[in-house]
C-alpha cells in the first residue's frame, strides 16, 4: 500500500476541520481569526474589525501545536501490523479513512474477527486531549437511535505515534456526510429539503434518546451528520466523544455566552444548547447562501448579540420555509424561550406550536464607541471590553462606562453595581494582587450575567473550566492565569452575580471550592496537576512516565507501572506529582493523607510513602504480582533500610530484599521494610549504643585525666605508693633487724 | 534569766576541757618521756633531723615526702636505738651514738635512701598507671569502634546534644519510631 497519509495531508492541509467547509469558516476561538474581516459597516447590528490583539497571535501559537499533534496522527510509514483491540477488533494503521474522520480524531479501518464482513472504522484520538469518557462508558455496545453506534472502545498500540491510543470503534455510516449532499448541486432541492425534514426529525429523537441516559450531545454540525444507507435514506448523528464538549464545534452552532467562551471552556452544556445546536444545523442547510460567511468570530459573535442568532443565521435564500418556526423555536437565545422536546414534539406530530415572543434586548439611545466599534447593547460591549481589557478598565476607572448605562442605557441598578464595585476594588487595591483584573472581570460578568467566566485573557463557562485548563495545558500554554481564577474565587463572583438557576450550581460551586483547596497544597497530589485530574475524568494521566501509555483509570497505573519499568529511568520514583494527583482525584476512596505523605522532606519517609501508597492500591485493586514495578521500587528503598541503625539489620533487609523483588509481591516489601517491632527494637537499641558509647567516652576521659604525667590525681597515687612502699621497707628492715 | 546564765557556766568548762587540754597533755606526756627517757630522746632528736627538715620543706597535704623521708630515716635509727635500749641505756651511750659517725651516716644515709624513693617510685608508679590506662583506653576504643560499626557515626553524637537536637527537630520530622 502507498503511502496514504502523505495523500491525505494534501488533501486535508493541516486544518483541524476534515472537511473544511464554508459553513464552518468561522470555527474556533472568537478571539482568533479576529482580523479577517475589515469592511463592516458601521452601526448597532453590524460591528466593524474588532482591531489587533497581541493575544490572539498568542492562541494562534497554541492552535498549531494542537494541529502538530492532530497531524502527527496521520502520519504513517509503510507495512505497519494492524493494532488489536481487546483480541477482537483489527485496526488498520494503514487504511485511513478520512470521509468518517472528526476534527480531533483520525479514522481507520477497523474489523470485528467475530463478525469479518461488519463495516467498522475506529477513531483515534488526540493523546492528551480529554475525551468524553463517561460518556463512552455509557453509549459504549448500547443503540443510541439517531447516534452513531460505540461498538467497543479501548487503548491500543498505535504505531504511527509509537505509542498508546485510545480508539473508538463504530460502524460505518455508508452514505457519506450530509454537508457534502447539501453542497452536491445534481441534488434535487425537493430531495434536500426531504433531508433537512429527516435531520430534523432524527435529530430530535437523538437528541431523546441521549435525554434518557442524562447524556448531551454538543457536537451537532452538519458535517458530523451522515446518511446510514447508500440511498441517502436515513439519517445518523456523528461521533461526539472524541473531544471537550463543544470544542470541535464552529462558533455558528454555539449559543451566544458559550461561543463567547474559549474554545476550551465551552462547558458541558445541557439539551438546550444541542436544540440550539440543531436549530443552526439545519439553518444553515437549508440556506443557499451562508448568510455568515467571511464573517469574523467576533462578528458573529455580535451579530447574534445585536440582530439575534436567528436573524444572524438565517439568510434569504432558503430551500424551504416550512422549517422556519422550529429553527426560529431552536435558535432563541433566551434559554427559557427556546423550544423544548415538548414543543419540538408537537411540532413533529404536525400540530402548530404557539409564536414565541420576541424578547426586546435593552439599547442605548446613544452609542458607546470602544475597540473600533459603536456598542448600543451592554453584553457586545461586555465582550468587547474582555478582548480589550486594558482600555476596558480605563473606562471603568473614569466613569464613562457607569455614566453611559446610566444615561445611555438608563440601567441605573447595573451602574450602581459597578459602581460599587469599583469603590470596593479600590479600597481593596493594596490588599488584593490583581485588584484591577478582579474588578474588570465582575463587571464584565456584572454586564453579561449570562456570559462566560472572565478573568484576564481566558473566558470558559462554569461548567468548561476543566476542559479549558486542559486545553490550555496540551497547548503548553498559561495554565497559571486558570489556577489565578480559582484561587482569586472568580467563579464565586459569577454564580453571585448570575441569576440562572442551575440544577448543578451546588455540585460546581463545591468542585470550585475543592480545587482552591488542592491548590494551596503544594505538595504531590495536590496543586494544578489535581485540578487537571479532577476537573477532566476523561483526561489521561500525564506524567512523563505514562504518558504513552495514555491511560485513563487508576485500576491500569500499576500494571502500566510494571510495563513500563524497563522503559523509563529506574533511579526516580515511580509516583510523580502527576500520578500522585491522578492516584488521589480517580480512586473511590479518599487518599489525600495517603499522597501528602509523598511531599515528605525525608526521603526516606516520602519513599516509604510512596511504597505504602503502591501496597493500597495493588491490595485495593486486587493485582497480582508486579515482578516490573518490585524491582524498579526495590531499587528505590536504600534510604527506607537506612531507617534502620543496625548495620546488621540493614544488610539482612538488603540481602531479603532480591528474593521478594521476585516474587513481585510488593505488601511483602512493605511488611520487611515497615515491621514496627523490629524498628522500636532496633530505636532502643540504637539509644542503648549511644548511652554506652558515651559512657566509654567518659571512662576513657576518666582514665586520661588520671594517668597523665600533669595529673593531680596521677601524681597523688604516685606519691602515696611511694610512702606506702617506705613504710613496708621500714616495717621490713625493723621486723629483720628485731629477729636477729 | 537565772536559765540562761547556768546554760553559759556550763559551756564555758566544757571550752576550756576541749580547746586546752590537749597541748598540756602533750607537754606533760613529753615531759614524762623526756624525764623517762632523755638519752632516747637525744637520739631521736639528732637522728630524726633530716625528716624534720623533710617536714618544713614538704608542702604537699599528704606529707608524702616526710612519709617517705621519716620512714626510711627511722629504719636508719631503730639500729642504734635498739642497740641503747638493748645495751647501757645512759646518756653516755646516747652521746657515744650521736657523735659516731658510722651511726650518723647510717641514720642519714637512710634518710637520703627515702629521698631517692620518693623521688623515683612516683614515676616509676606513674609510668605503670599510664601503661595500665593505655590499656585500658585501647578496650574502650575498641568498643566504640564495634558500636559504630554496628549502629553508625551517629552512635558518638553525645546523648544530651542528641536529645536536644531531637527536641528541636521533632516539629519537623519525627524520629522513626513515631512513624511506626
Amino acid at each position: 500500500m502507498g503511502d496514504t497519509s502523505t495523500e491525505l495531508e494534501k488533501e486535508l492541509g493541516s486544518g483541524l476541520d476534515p472537511n473544511p467547509t464554508d459553513l464552518s469558516e468561522a470555527k474556533g476561538s472568537p478571539k482568533s481569526n479576529i482580523n479577517d474581516n475589515q469592511n463592516t459597516p458601521r452601526d448597532d447590528n453590524q460591528v466593524e474589525d474588532a482591531g489587533t490583539d497581541n493575544l490572539d497571535n498568542a492562541r494562534a501559537d497554541e492552535q498549531d501545536q494542537l494541529e502538530a499533534q492532530l497531524s502527527k496522527l496521520e502520519t504513517s510509514s509503510k507495512a505497519l501490523s494492524p493494532s488489536s483491540l481487546h483480541n477482537r477488533f483489527d485496526i488498520y494503521p494503514n487504511n485511513p479513512l478520512p470521509e468518517f474522520d472528526s476534527p480531533s480524531a483520525r479514522a481507520f479501518k477497523a474489523e470485528d474477527r467475530m463478525q469479518p464482513k461488519l463495516q467498522l472504522f475506529g477513531l483515534i484520538c488526540i493523546p492528551g486531549l480529554p475525551v468524553r469518557l463517561s460518556e463512552v462508558e455509557k453509549i459504549s455496545g448500547k443503540a443510541l437511535p439517531g447516534n452513531l453506534n460505540l461498538v467497543s472502545f479501548g487503548n491500543i498500540d498505535w504505531p504511527i505515534l509509537g505509542q498508546k491510543c485510545l480508539v473508538l470503534i463504530f460502524k460505518c455510516p455508508l452514505g457519506g456526510r450530509v454537508d457534502h449532499f447539501f453542497k452536491a448541486k445534481d441534488v434535487p432541492k425537493k430531495k434536500k429539503v426531504e433531508t433537512a425534514n429527516l435531520i430534523a426529525k432524527t435529530g430530535i429523537s437523538s437528541l431523546l434518546s441521549l435525554r434518557e441516559r442524562r447524556l448531551t450531545n454538543r457536537n451537532i454540525r452538519p458535517n458530523n451528520i451522515f446518511f446510514t444507507d447508500t440511498d441517502q435514506e436515513e439519517i445518523i448523528f456523528g461521533e461526539f466523544v472524541t473531544s471537550p464538549p463543544g470544542f470541535d464545534q464552529s462558533l455558528e452552532y454555539e449559543t451566544i455566552e458559550r461561543g463567547m467562551a474559549g474554545q476550551g471552556g465551552r462547558g458541558q452544556g445541557s439539551l438546550d444548547d444541542d436544540i440550539y445546536a440543531l436549530g443552526a444545523t439545519l439553518a444553515l442547510l437549508i440556506q443557499e447562501r451562508n448568510p455568515i460567511r467571511g464573517k469574523s468570530p467576533e462578528q458573529i459573535i455580535f451579530s447574534k448579540i445585536a440582530l439575534t442568532s436567528f436573524k444572524t443565521l438565517v439568510g434569504e435564500k432558503l430551500l424551504t420555509r416550512n422549517l422556519m418556526a422550529p429553527i426560529r423555536g431552536m435558535l432563541q437565545d433566551n434559554k427559557t424561550e427556546r423550544w423544548s422536546f415538548e414543543e419540538l414534539d408537537t411540532w413533529l406530530r404536525g400540530h402548530h406550536v404557539k409564536p414565541i415572543k420576541n424578547v426586546l434586548v435593552n439599547k442605548s439611545r446613544r452609542s458607546f464607541r470602544f475597540g473600533g466599534v459603536d456598542h448600543k447593547i451592554s453584553r457586545a460591549l461586555g465582550f468587547s471590553m474582555s478582548t480589550h481589557r486594558e482600555s476596558a478598565l480605563n473606562i471603568i476607572k473614569d466613569g464613562s462606562l457607569e455614566e453611559w448605562i446610566e444615561e445611555g442605557l438608563q440601567d441605573i441598578l447595573l451602574a450602581d453595581a459597578i459602581k460599587v464595585a469599583k469603590e470596593n476594588a479600590a479600597a481593596f487595591t493594596e490588599a488584593i494582587p490583581h485588584a484591577d483584573e478582579l474588578l474588570l472581570s465582575r463587571v464584565l460578568m456584572l454586564m453579561d450575567p449570562k456570559g462566560p467566566i472572565t478573568y484576564k485573557d481566558i473566558s470558559y463557562m462554569p461548567d468548561g473550566f476543566g476542559s479549558a485548563m486542559a486545553i490550555e495545558s496540551l497547548r503548553e500554554g498559561n495554565t497559571s492565569i486558570y489556577i489565578e481564577s480559582i484561587v482569586n474565587g472568580v467563579p464565586d463572583i459569577w454564580y453571585t452575580i448570575s441569576n440562572e438557576s442551575n440544577p448543578y450550581q451546588h455540585t460546581e460551586l463545591e468542585s470550585y471550592a475543592k480545587m482552591a483547596s488542592h491548590l494551596q497544597k503544594a505538595g504531590p497530589g495536590f496543586g494544578i496537576e489535581r485540578c487537571l485530574y479532577e476537573a477532566n475524568p476523561g483526561c489521561a494521566c500525564q506524567s512523563p512516565i505514562i504518558v504513552k501509555e495514555n491511560i485513563y483509570s487508576v485500576s491500569d497505573l500499576l500494571q502500566t507501572l510494571n510495563s513500563v519499568q524497563k522503559l523509563v529511568d529506574t533511579k526516580q520514583s515511580p509516583i510523580d506529582r502527576h500520578i500522585a494527583a491522578f492516584i488521589a482525584s480517580r480512586s473511590s476512596d479518599n487518599m489525600d493523607e495517603s499522597v501528602s505523605k509523598l511531599g515528605d522532606l525525608d526521603d526516606a519517609m516520602a519513599t516509604l510513602s510512596m511504597l505504602r501508597l503502591l501496597v493500597d492500591l495493588q491490595n485495593t485493586m486486587n493485582i497480582g504480582t508486579l515482578l516490573g514495578l518490585a524491582k524498579w521500587v526495590g531499587g528505590l528503598m536504600g534510604p527506607v533500610i537506612r531507617l534502620y541503625h543496625s548495620r546488621g539489620k540493614r544488610k539482612e533487609i538488603e540481602s531479603a530484599v532480591p528474593s521478594i523483588v521476585r516474587s513481585g509481591n510488593l505488601s511483602e516489601l512493605l511488611s520487611l521494610l515497615d515491621n514496627p517491632t523490629e524498628k522500636q527494637e532496633d530505636e532502643k537499641n540504637y539509644l542503648a549504643a549511644v548511652k554506652e558509647y558515651s559512657e566509654t567516652e567518659d571512662e576513657i576521659e576518666e582514665i586520661r585525666n588520671n594517668i597523665g604525667p600533669e595529673s593531680e590525681s596521677g601524681e597523688r597515687t604516685s606519691k602515696q605508693a611511694a610512702s606506702v612502699i617506705s613504710g613496708l621497707i621500714m616495717i621490713v628492715i625493723i621486723f629483720l633487724i628485731m629477729i636477729t | 534569766m537565772s536559765e540562761n546564765g547556768e546554760a553559759r557556766q556550763d559551756k564555758k568548762p566544757k571550752k576550756f576541757s576541749d580547746g586546752s587540754l590537749k597541748p598540756l597533755l602533750w607537754v606533760v606526756l613529753l615531759s614524762i618521756i623526756l624525764l623517762k627517757f632523755p638519752e632516747s630522746v637525744v637520739v631521736l632528736l639528732i637522728g630524726l633531723l633530716p625528716t624534720m627538715v623533710a617536714f618544713v620543706v614538704d608542702k604537699s597535704s599528704g606529707k608524702y615526702a616526710t612519709f617517705c623521708v621519716g620512714s626510711m630515716n627511722i629504719t636508719g635509727i631503730f639500729p642504734s636505738i635498739f642497740e641503747l635500749w638493748a645495751g647501757n641505756n645512759n646518756m653516755s651511750q646516747a652521746i657515744q651514738i650521736i657523735t659516731d659517725v658510722f651511726d650518723l651516716v647510717i641514720m642519714y644515709g637512710a634518710a637520703g635512701f627515702g629521698w631517692i624513693l620518693y623521688i623515683i617510685i612516683p614515676s616509676a608508679v606513674s609510668t605503670l598507671l599510664t601503661i595500665m590506662g593505655q590499656r585500658r583506653i585501647a578496650r574502650s576504643r575498641n568498643r566504640q569502634r564495634e558500636l559504630i560499626g554496628e549502629w553508625g557515626k551517629d552512635v558518638a553524637a553525645r546523648p544530651e546534644l542528641e536529645s536536644g537536637l531531637v527536641k528541636n527537630d521533632s516539629s519537623n520530622s519525627p524520629s522513626p519510631s513515631v512513624h511506626n
